[in-house]
This record gives structure tokens, C-alpha cells and sequence, in this order.
């Protein structure tokens, strides 16, 4: 059933604002939660819990010097924050948040859009997201940023191709690219966990690569690289990076969610309460990870990517297809 | 009426960016000229009714290809400056190339009857859809698909030898 152009914008608008919200509130969770699993309290001052922290830091952002370097390429380092924060919300087009209901007597589906080209639309925004760090890097005429960019080239080029073969598997069983057919296959069905669980693994994973998040954050190791693509920017086009960070791992999540823990589908509570709970799980265990794990050395994250789980997810993909078509899928 | 306007932006912006990937000095600028020129382009196959086109075009081309190159630039460093340019003195030719190609694109426009396609029937959504396409590699088309798959193995096969032997040669591992 097509909808009106009018019930799209405004479920666009709702689904960015919702979407903001969620990722500063996410920032002010990582930080709290940090600081309870190393035995401190994190930002507890603005408000109740520190409730107000985002907002205190988003004031602080924004009146910060916005400077550009005189070695950097002017156009390019004004672009690349913008480019890194569209692409994770242009992902949010493509993900289904609930079945359709009927609002003031609209019909009104839970998603976006339905494409039938929708995971793929998702991997190309991604690489869209990724050239926001690596253009970052670049265009700063500073080394470390370049170092910090050409890290991110390589990183990203390894994992992603583990992890868009991680996710051949799940596609076998649906039959289907669209994330709709996607959720609709696991609800005829089961969880896709249960039929794809080292596509699973490997897509988390190499998901958290892709994040570019502890213990994959070579790009930024402050260590060695003061902070890599970023070193050279402040206040607002930082802010950006920063936000391009928790989104990616927002949409990291709930890809995860879509592809293999049945996407919004659940018993009891309404569709896209239950798609919110495992989303904020999933997010849990990055910042559990992230406060557990140390940084690769950067040889052993080559090796990683591309001696363990490449094999790891062309093996996957191999036994599903012999599997898939034998018959004994059904 | 919105097609046509997205269809405009996106004529000029591959253009635009082609004509700029050729003519900046630098080799990053070009670059990234040239992630425009193909999503430009990706954005063209769109119209056409092409998404699987489209989205592959984003993800292999402006995704994956032109990431090597800025990997590479990002290693050899820019030194667009210094190098003379030892190619400039045969621009007499490529100037004639595009003069020959200018011209037989004009001959082959003026020639075709351009308004007959207007009374075609509209393509089906299907076509161009994944499992069409799916379908035409896998059904119709195996074999060059299948030799096509294979000289490309071949060819990343080569690439790794030569690569081994070059660090060989250099007293490496």
C-alpha cells in the first residue's frame, strides 16, 4: 500500500529525531557504564544521574574556536564530518522498526522504506561513512591524521569483506534482500542466530571493526597517533566524528538486531518497544567490550581480519549454500 | 517533474566532477572529484530503473576501488608539484582521441530517432530487480560468468606472485 508523501516526511523527521536523541543518551550511557565496571561513577553532576550531561556537552561543542588548519584542503576538511554523520542515518531508511499499524486512520508502516535492494543499500552507506574518516585524515595535512586515514582505508576494505560475506548465509534463507522479508523469513521461522551463528559472530564482530570502536581502534589510538583522523579538529566537525561514532554503532546494533535476533518481532510488548530492548543490548556489549578488551597490535589485526575470519565466513557461506540446497532448509 | 530534476542534478554533478577529475593538480582532489563523478553516475542508473546497478556501483567502485587509491596516495604522498609532467608533449593525441570520440558520439546521437523510445513500453519493475539479474548470471549466462569469475582468480592469483617475488628480490621475507 503506498503512503502519502506527507506521512513520509514526518515519519522521516520523528525517525532522525528519535534516532539523535537516542545516540546522545547512548554517549552518556557508554560513559556511565565505564565508569561503573572500573569502579567509579561517571558524569553524575548535570541533572538527576546526570541526565543533562548531552546537553551540557553539545553546549560546550558548539562554542568551541571552529578552526581549519593551514595545511589542510579546505573543501574536503569541511565536507568530511558532514559526509561521516549522513551515512548512518541514511541507513535508518532501510530499517524495519515494527510491522504497520494505522495511526488517525493513516496507514503507516514501521520502516522507512522497503527496497529490494536494502542490505546492500546498507553496506554502501557504510563505505559512504567510511570515507568521512578517511577524507578527514587526509585532507588535515598533518601526519597523524594521515596515518590515522590510512589506517581506516585498510581496516575497513579487510573487515568488510568478511563481513558482507558473513552475511551471504542469512540471505540464503530468506530468499530475499529487503530487511522487511528479512524479519518476516525469522518470524515464519525462527531466530537466525539458531540457523547462522557464526555469521553471527562474524558479523558482530567485524561490525565493531567497522565502528572503528576498542579493541579495533587503530585509527584513533591516542597511544601512538594523538588521535588519529582527528587530530586536527575541535569543536563542531569534531563533535561530528564523535556522533558518526556512536551512530555507526547505533545502526551496527540494529542491523545486528534486523539480520539475526529476529529484528522487532516478540511476544507481549508492542514491535518496536522489543526492537528498542535488543538494540540497547547489543549496545551494552560494545561498551562492555570496550571497557574489557585491550587494542590489537595493528600486524594482529590484519591477521585477524583476514587469516581468521575471512576462512571463518567463506566456510559459513560454503556449508549454508551445500545445506540450502540440499533442501533441508525447510 | 522531480525526476527530471533529479536527473539534471545528477547529469551536472557527473560532469562537473568529471571535468574536475581531470583537470585538479592534485592527485587526492581527483580522487574525491571522482567519488562524485560515480555516485553521480550510481544516482543516473537509479532513474533507470537500475537500483542493483546502482547500489553495486556505490559499493565496488566509489566504495572499494577508490578507497585503494587514497590508500595508495595516503603512502606515496602527494607530489603532484615536483614531478614534471613527461607526458604533456603527446597531448596533441589524446586531444584527437576525444575529438574522434566527441564526433562519433554526436553522429550516433543525430542518427538514432531518439523520440521512438518515448513510445516504447515502459520496462518492468522487475527488470534490473537482484533476483532478475540473479538469474541472468546464474541461469543464462553461466558460462562467461563462471570464465569471467576464473580469470579473475587468475589475475589476483598473478598479482600475489609478482608481489612475493618483488619483496624476494629486496632481501625481504
Amino acid at each position: 500500500m503506498q503512503e502519502a508523501a506527507l506521512t513520509i516526511i514526518v515519519k522521516g523527521a520523528i525517525l532522525v529525531f528519535l534516532f539523535l536523541t537516542i545516540f546522545a543518551y547512548t554517549m552518556l550511557l557508554e560513559r556511565r557504564l565505564l565508569g561503573r565496571i572500573q569502579g567509579r561513577r561517571g558524569p553524575n553532576r548535570a541533572g538527576p544521574f546526570g541526565l543533562m550531561q548531552p546537553a551540557a556537552d553539545v553546549v560546550k561543542m558548539l562554542f568551541k574556536e571552529d578552526f581549519t588548519p593551514k595545511a589542510a584542503n579546505q573543501v574536503v576538511f569541511q565536507i568530511a564530518p558532514i559526509v561521516a554523520v549522513v551515512a548512518p542515518i541514511l541507513t535508518l531508511a532501510i530499517i524495519p522498526f515494527g510491522g504497520s499499524t494505522t495511526i488517525f486512520g493513516h496507514h503507516v508502516t514501521l520502516y522507512g522504506t522497503d527496497l529490494n535492494i536494502g542490505l546492500l543499500l546498507a553496506f554502501a552507506a557504510a563505505s559512504m561513512g567510511h570515507y568521512g574518516l578517511m577524507l578527514g585524515g587526509f585532507a588535515s595535512g598533518n601526519k597523524y591524521a594521515l596515518i590515522g586515514g590510512a589506517r581506516t582505508a585498510a581496516q575497513l576494505i579487510s573487515y568488510e569483506v568478511s563481513m558482507a560475506l558473513s552475511v551471504v548465509g542469512v540471505l540464503m534463507l530468506s530468499e530475499s534482500l529487503s530487511l522487511v522479508d528479512i524479519v518476516k523469513a525469522q518470524q515464519d521461522t525462527t531466530w537466525f542466530i539458531l540457523f547462522q551463528p557464526v555469521g553471527f559472530v562474524v558479523f558482530f564482530i567485524t561490525g565493531i571493526a567497522e565502528t572503528n570502536r576498542t579493541p579495533f581502534d587503530l585509527p584513533e589510538a591516542e597511544s601512538e597517533l594523538v588521535a588519529g583522523y582527528a587530530t586536527e579538529y575541535g569543536g563542531t566537525k569534531y563533535a561530528g566524528f564523535a556522533m558518526a561514532e556512536y551512530l555507526n554503532m547505533l545502526v551496527v546494533s540494529a542491523m545486528t538486531v534486523t539480520l539475526f535476533l529476529g529484528g522487532y518481532s516478540g511476544p507481549w510488548l508492542p514491535e518496536p518497544l522489543w526492537f528498542l530492548i535488543k538494540v540497547f543490548v547489543l549496545v551494552v556489549v560494545f561498551i562492555w567490550v570496550r571497557a574489557t578488551m585491550p587494542r590489537l597490535r595493528y600486524d594482529r589485526l590484519m591477521k585477524l581480519g583476514w587469516k581468521v575470519f575471512l576462512p571463518l565466513a567463506t566456510l559459513n557461506l560454503l556449508v549454508t549454500a551445500i545445506v540450502v540446497g540440499l533442501g533441508f532448509a525447510h | 517533474m522531480g525526476e527530471q530534476i533529479a536527473f539534471g542534478l545528477a547529469a551536472a554533478g557527473a560532469i562537473g566532477s568529471g571535468i574536475l577529475v581531470i583537470t585538479v593538480r592534485s592527485a587526492f582532489q581527483a580522487a574525491v572529484a571522482l567519488i562524485a563523478t560515480l555516485i553521480s553516475v550510481a544516482v543516473l542508473f537509479l532513474l533507470a530503473h537500475a537500483p542493483f546497478v546502482a547500489v553495486i556501483q556505490v559499493i565496488v567502485y566509489a566504495g572499494a576501488i577508490v578507497t585503494l587509491f587514497l590508500f595508495v596516495l595516503a603512502y606515496l604522498g602527494e607530489r603532484a608539484r615536483r614531478t614534471p609532467d613527461r607526458l604533456a608533449r603527446y597531448q596533441v593525441f589524446a586531444w584527437l582521441v576525444v575529438l574522434v570520440l566527441a564526433a562519433a558520439g554526436a553522429i550516433v546521437l543525430l542518427t538514432t530517432n531518439l523520440a521512438r523510445f518515448n513510445d516504447a513500453q515502459s520496462p518492468s519493475p522487475e527488470l534490473g530487480s537482484p533476483q532478475d539479474i540473479g538469474n541472468a548470471f546464474l541461469k543464462e549466462h553461466l558460462l562467461p560468468f563462471e570464465a569471467t569469475s576464473l580469470l579473475l582468480l587468475v589475475a589476483a592469483v598473478g598479482a600475489v606472485i609478482l608481489a612475493k617475488r618483488a619483496v624476494q628480490s629486496e632481501g625481504g621475507r
